[in-house]
């Protein structure tokens, strides 16, 4: 079987297994929740395999290109996804989780994206990319999920305060404490993978830690908008509505600084 | 009046709201300085934006993150963090500092978590009981007695009361060591030849150059460059070492690094081949260096090679120049003297060798092969504040983990003996994570409770 045969399997899986946690959803049958549990661990294990065969057909980690680094994070993700699910018992936001996964697997499986494997050039010959790279996708991924469980907050408060009787499982308190709880986890993270070893690997590769590239500065950005999640909530009290609107600022900041800075700024951190 | 002034000055940096205001601010600049292309010539901007260049110019957008605006803020920025800490420190250095041992009936009123209740057997067993279930919970003790009572203090985690307090300073420390780095630092650019030795820059010491080599992947991308340096300080050769990209050499706290290639191209060695213009036959092969003449034989005719352009393109101007330093479209000027009079003056390019065969030429010139010496350019940093950089992010690592996951948990006893049972009065406080902090005290309680 071909990497392209496992990425297309591994679509598949997690595309039964979102329908599975959308039924689980609307139907609360507890038997279909493990079920959606269960194929999306089939699911990642094909993913895996796919990663597995990417290192050793390229030599290297899968972190040098877009789509390395997007089937990364599409993988770690999951990883992060099941790791909340099974601390705080949250099998809502799976669904909405894996549809997010699901678009990314797109965006991956598409022409838009080059597949083939090329040899590094000199500045990513580093043990720095595996770690800058690698750090930074984990941290990215718990403030994805961060994203979707804000994003269920919002409506889950509006069903709340309208007093409608929502389908979804988790009250909105649930879900505020889980997104704080995985910014908490994904901002240590992304400041140690994204700016510290981004800036040790710079100080290595360029001669300077520091150097206001684009790619650097939205990195800047996005830590900031995380920090002021932190601030408001902590110091200024604010939960709830204001709180998921920051979140969900944070993480489109995080996709504009991994997407949009390659395509439509150019700068040192053009390699993709 | 001073005193006011200094108040205010204070209250103003102390807010949150200031913080809050300078984050977004700082934020919406940066995202300015993104999106306007940073430190480039001004005709560049003038060509870009047009009327607005003027704007982007005196606003010095074009060097956002240098400009007056920004300092400023940053600035701010600091003094903000500065203050704000020092008022969160002196409260919690007063909590730890003041923390009696014993409390008064008013402070036990006021206790989330408490408990009351009556111990049977030995009062001596029951105060090591107490120490020990505190310590299985690493909780550090102190104890005073007081007649027949005995009373405890035991807390665990105060790093978790100072994570945000040591994240805030090494913030400080890392634009600290940026301010160092700004002054003391330096970033040079130099081109050494292979077998070339320079004086660095700023420094007392030489840098010579001993070989220099391009490794290719078998596709012919690019796979590495190379280039063995050698310090020389005092006529010593001090150190010898291969430097490639993110591999640099340092010396003396100096950091060189390999940063570019080249050839230069004004000392090419040319070959060039000489045909009669209509048999196409070889008159002669020669190798001639950039500037120097070859002669063909027997005809009086002396040939100059003028100039050697890598990358050949004409301007809008009409001017010719290299558009870079890679032979993509390399091209010699040839000038032909018969008797010391000009008699051609013609651009012979490698890849296109019918171009410019002129018919009042005897001869067609074909440029068959250039070589140059190749050049490494290597760039030479100092910068002394990066240690307080370094320094800087680790504690911020350990600020923003101690911040989220250590919590300052405080817990207080007392013990009173009465004729046949001990009355023991426990209370505890958790700065954050109260929840988990719940469970763990019940778990004191119940153990404490244990075989009664």
């Amino acid at each position: 079987m071909s990497e392209k045969d496992l990425i297309l399997i591994t679509f598949i899986i997690y595309g039964i297994s979102t329908i599975l946690y959308f039924l689980y959803s609307f139907k609360r049958k507890s038997l279909v929740g493990r079920l959606a549990t269960v194929v999306l661990f089939i699911g990642l294990l094909f993913h895996t395999i796919s990663l597995i065969i990417r290192s050793i057909s390229a030599g290297h980690l899968p972190f040098s290109n877009m789509f390395e680094s997007l089937s990364f994070l599409t993988w770690i993700t999951v990883v992060a996804y099941l790791i909340i699910e099974l601390i705080y018992k949250l099998k809502t936001a799976g669904g909405f989780v894996l549809l997010i996964i699901l678009g990314l697997m797109a965006v991956i499986s598409s022409p838009l994206i080059p597949k083939e494997i090329s040899p590094l050039v000199p500045a990513l010959q580093s043990h720095w990319l595996t770690l800058h790279v690698s750090v930074t996708l984990i941290g990215e991924a718990f403030l994805a999920i961060a994203f979707v469980t804000s994003i269920l907050y919002l409506i889950q408060e509006r069903k709340f305060r309208s007093g409608k009787k929502s389908r979804l499982s988790a009250t909105p308190e649930e879900l505020d404490n889980i997104s704080y709880r995985c910014i908490a986890i994904g901002f240590s993270i992304f400041t140690l993978g994204a700016l510290i070893f981004g800036m040790i690997w710079a100080y290595q590769a360029w001669g300077s830690y520091w150097s206001w590239d684009p790619k650097e500065t939205w990195t800047l950005i996005t830590w900031f908008i995380y920090a002021l999640y932190l601030h408001t909530r902590i110091v200024m009290g604010w939960k709830g509505r204001r709180s998921a609107y920051i979140a969900i600022l944070g993480f489109l900041s995080a996709l504009f600084t991994y997407f949009g800075v390659n395509y439509l700024i150019s700068g040192l951190h053009s390699y993709t | 009046m001073k005193k006011n002034f200094f108040r205010s000055f204070w209250k103003f940096f102390s807010s949150i709201n200031l913080a809050i205001i300078l984050i977004i601010v700082i934020v919406i600049v940066s995202i300015i300085g993104t999106l306007i292309p940073q430190q480039l010539p001004e005709t560049e901007y003038i060509h870009k934006y047009g009327a607005f260049s003027k704007i982007i110019i005196f606003l010095n957008l074009n060097n956002l993150y240098h400009s007056f605006l920004f300092i400023f803020l940053i600035t701010f920025f600091s003094l903000n963090i500065v203050v704000c800490t020092i008022n969160r420190l002196i409260p919690s250095f007063k909590i730890l500092s003041s923390s009696r041992i014993i409390l008064n009936e008013e402070e036990k009123k006021n206790f989330p978590l408490k408990y009351e209740f009556k111990l049977k057997g030995d009062f001596k067993e029951k105060i090591s009981k107490i120490i020990d279930v505190l310590k299985k919970h690493n909780y550090k003790l102190k104890s005073v007695e007081k007649g027949e009572n005995i009373y405890f203090y035991a807390q665990k985690g105060i790093l978790g009361r100072f994570g945000a307090d040591i994240v805030h300073l090494s913030i400080l420390l890392i634009l600290i060591g940026g301010i160092i780095g700004g002054i003391k630092g330096y970033k040079e650019h130099v081109t050494i030849l292979e077998g070339g030795t320079i004086k660095v820059p700023h420094e007392n010491f030489y840098l010579r150059v001993d070989d220099f080599t391009t490794e290719y992947y078998p596709t012919g991308h690019v796979k590495d460059w190379k280039s063995t340096l050698t310090i020389i300080e005092n006529g010593e050769e001090k150190i010898t070492k291969t430097i490639e990209v993110n591999h640099p050499l340092t010396y003396k706290g100096v950091r060189f690094y390999q940063s570019s290639y080249g050839w230069d191209w004004r000392r090419a060695l040319l070959t060039i081949n000489v045909k009669e213009r209509d048999s196409q036959n070889l008159v002669t092969r020669v190798k001639v260096r950039v500037g120097e003449k070859f002669s063909i034989p027997n005809k009086g005719l002396d040939i100059y090679a003028e100039a050697f352009v890598p990358d050949f393109v004409i301007g809008e101007g009409g001017q010719i120049f290299s558009r870079s330093n890679q032979p993509n479209n390399p091209a010699v000027l040839l000038e032909g003297r018969e008797n010391n009079k000009i008699k051609f003056h013609i651009w012979i390019f490698a890849k296109f060798p019918d171009t410019h065969f002129s018919s009042q030429m005897d001869y067609k010139f074909e440029l068959i092969d250039f070589e140059a010496p190749e050049y490494t350019g290597i760039q030479i940093t100092k910068d002394p504040g990066v240690i307080f950089v370094w320094i800087g992010c680790t504690l911020v690592m350990l600020g923003l983990l101690s911040s989220f996951y250590i919590f300052h948990r405080r817990i207080w006893v007392s013990l009173k003996k009465s004729r046949d049972f001990t009355l023991v009065w426990i209370g505890g406080t958790s700065k954050k994570g109260r929840n988990q902090f719940e469970k763990e005290f019940k778990r004191i309680v119940d153990k404490l409770k244990q075989g009664e």
